[in-house]
């Protein structure tokens, strides 16, 4: 009986954290890119699209070897990256926030369109890197892929702390967030900062992708729930702070975990989003609580 | 007190004047082309202008964006497709009562989420959206699940149905060309221009004893029953509802409309309409494609025209007529 009741800790707890990286690298991503620019990228969840469909059918169906197919789906992902840092920064630089909101929207079900054109509507996966045969401890059984999402994410994350931190351009990064204007006027290139912290979020998305397709599998629409998980997640935290970022999605992960376990897998995003509307009503800056205002000031959509 | 007597008589005249001229000529369109496939094109457009003239209501006068109007739709569909089919009372009447449903959860989700602004008031109303759909899929027993609700009754009341699509047309039309009239009004009214103040600066307005937060959660209601009365119209003319209708594809399609037509222009909603049913109908074969075409042209428009299509086209215009002052 107790054996039982630790297995069950013990799957929840497994099942946290694997779902909680997923939802931990788009909202840390989410993250960078909001504190970098004040826009909210709803197309972040095409980075572990696009990525976790290359290595799908470079890796799974063609054949080629995965560090091949990984270096591919990287590519494409920085391609993309660029593509709307384009799109949303440098395009858009007079254009309303909820103006760029709106654009990436459209990026979102416009790469949506084209990925269905490129592969198809079916859902894809690949084999794990470690084999099927799931790990037994007492009676709750883990896959080792999750082992690999937990601990590839606990280092992406860790090492983009220590980017943030102690790096030249992670600094550079945290400055921008706090002030553009002040940022350029100590010289600061703040184009090329923006253009980063899109390369860093898309690099975080195409990992999670790439870890996290053998085992929930792809298709070309899994993109926008995605994102708007990881969204969910970064405003729970408060959005702009990492950590924030983090403890959210670990909260969102355990909710669902526990409303699967405990009720039923039909209503699991029920508690997610009910918590978000009570959580931007009491705390518009989320848990952790970010200095950034951008997204709390006046916005107005029909002037610039 | 009556909204009338706040409005600029002429104002009230010319919205009048406008709206019935632009009634008669949708109505003379059967007698002077016949009957054709293309009514039901054009009752389609009746009925998606209503959530897009909702929106253009809440956009135009708050400046604000709610990615919630397409869960409201599904709503209005759903309630009265429910009291119709399961309870048995008379489409009209449901179509009513949906009404009430629809602003009493629309009074509810307002009061919690329009103190948030910007794209915080976006996630928040697209969460409640997510909730609403998920609701629609999984409580099977009430809305038929994924399979959704089939056999609708017809719109009609004292044992008269509409039959044909002519019949749909002359039923749809009065009633879109009314609710345009109302917003016109509302728009010119003391309450269009409270709300524009209140965009301009809510603590100044409330020093000037006008109560923002009501008039807020006040458009957001007559703007959510907009898309609740087309989800109605929509559920009693093609006689079946699935979760479809309110996913979050068709909020993103009504935020489509008011890019092409203008996010402050209730005419341009219609025009919107008009724009986005033609693509539907002859430049989408797949749905693929589909999703490629909205994406790009929302990306474009965006960028070029951050107001919406129309009002940049018209601004374009006037530029070049008058020459460029700046």
């Amino acid at each position: 009986m107790t054996s039982l009741i630790v297995s069950d800790l013990i799957q929840i707890v497994m099942t946290t954290l694997t779902v909680g990286s997923m939802y931990a690298l788009i909202a840390v991503g989410v993250s960078l890119i909001y504190s970098a620019t004040g826009v909210i990228n709803f197309a972040q969840g095409e980075f572990v699209m696009l990525s976790g469909m290359t290595v799908a059918s470079l890796y799974g169906s063609m054949g080629w070897p995965l560090t091949t197919a990984i270096a591919v789906a990287l590519v494409v992902v920085l391609f993309y990256a660029a593509l709307l840092t384009l799109l949303t920064s440098i395009l858009a630089a007079r254009i309303s926030l909820i103006g760029v909101l709106i654009i990436t929207i459209g990026a979102s079900i416009a790469t949506q369109g084209i990925a269905a054109r490129i592969w198809d509507s079916d859902t894809h996966r690949f084999a794990p890197f470690s084999g099927e045969d799931p790990i037994r401890i007492l009676d709750a059984t883990i896959s080792p892929q999750a082992l690999w999402i937990v601990g590839v994410t606990a280092i992406c994350i860790a090492g983009l702390i220590w980017f943030m931190r102690s790096t030249m351009a992670g600094k550079a990064m945290r400055a921008c967030s706090l002030d553009q204007a002040a940022a350029t006027m100590v010289g600061i290139p703040v184009k090329a900062t923006v253009l980063l912290s899109f390369t860093l979020s898309g690099l975080l998305g195409a990992v999670g992708g790439i870890l996290t397709t053998p085992l929930t599998t792809i298709d070309a629409n899994s993109g926008m729930l995605l994102a708007i998980k990881g969204f969910t997640a970064a405003m729970l935290g408060g959005m702009g702070s990492i950590p924030g970022a983090l403890f959210g999605a670990l909260l969102i992960a355990f909710v669902e975990t526990v409303t699967v376990t405990v009720g039923s897998s039909a209503f699991k995003e029920l508690p997610t989003f009910t918590i978000i509307i009570l959580v931007l009503l009491f705390l518009p800056r989320g848990l952790v609580g970010g200095r950034n205002e951008i997204g709390l000031q006046h916005e107005d959509l029909t002037r610039q | 007190m009556s909204i009338l007597t706040f409005i600029k008589q002429d104002a009230v005249h010319l919205n009048t004047a406008r709206v019935a001229l632009f009634l008669t000529a949708i109505l003379l369109v059967p007698v002077v082309f016949g009957i054709g496939y293309y009514l039901n094109m054009m009752i389609f457009i009746a009925i998606l202008s209503l959530p897009a003239m909702g929106l253009s209501l809440l956009s135009g006068l708050s400046g604000q964006l709610a990615i919630s109007h397409g869960a409201f739709f599904a709503i209005g569909a759903y309630a009265s497709a429910i009291l119709s089919t399961n309870i048995g009372i008379n489409p009209v009447l449901s179509t009513l009562l949906a009404q009430m449903i629809v602003a009493l959860v629309a009074a509810a989700i307002g009061a919690v989420v329009l103190r948030l602004r910007s794209h915080y008031l976006a996630i928040a109303t697209l969460s409640f959206a997510i909730i609403v759909e998920l609701v629609i899929k999984e409580w099977s027993g009430l809305t038929g699940g994924m399979q959704g609700m089939l056999n609708i009754p017809a719109m009609g009341a004292l044992g008269r149905e509409a039959t044909s699509d002519i019949q749909y047309y002359y039923i749809y039309w009065p009633i879109t060309a009314l609710l345009l009239l109302f917003a016109l009004n509302l728009s010119s009214s003391r309450i269009g221009r409270a709300l524009r103040a209140i965009r301009e600066g809510e603590p100044i307005v409330d020093s000037l004893g006008i109560q923002a937060a009501e008039y807020k959660i006040g458009i957001y209601i007559i703007s959510s029953v907009f898309a609740g009365v087309g989800g109605a119209l929509y559920a009693h003319f093609v006689g079946f509802v699935t979760p479809a209708t309110g996913s979050i594809m068709f909020a993103i399609e009504i935020i489509m409309v008011l890019a092409l037509g203008g996010f402050d222009r209730l005419w341009g909603a219609l025009v919107g309409v008009v724009l986005i049913t033609l693509l539907n109908e002859y430049a989408l074969g797949f749905a693929d494609y589909k999703k490629i075409i909205l994406g790009v042209t929302l990306i474009a428009v965006m960028l070029v025209f951050p107001r919406g299509l129309l009002p940049g086209l018209i601004d374009l215009a006037r530029s070049n007529k008058y020459g460029r002052t700046a």
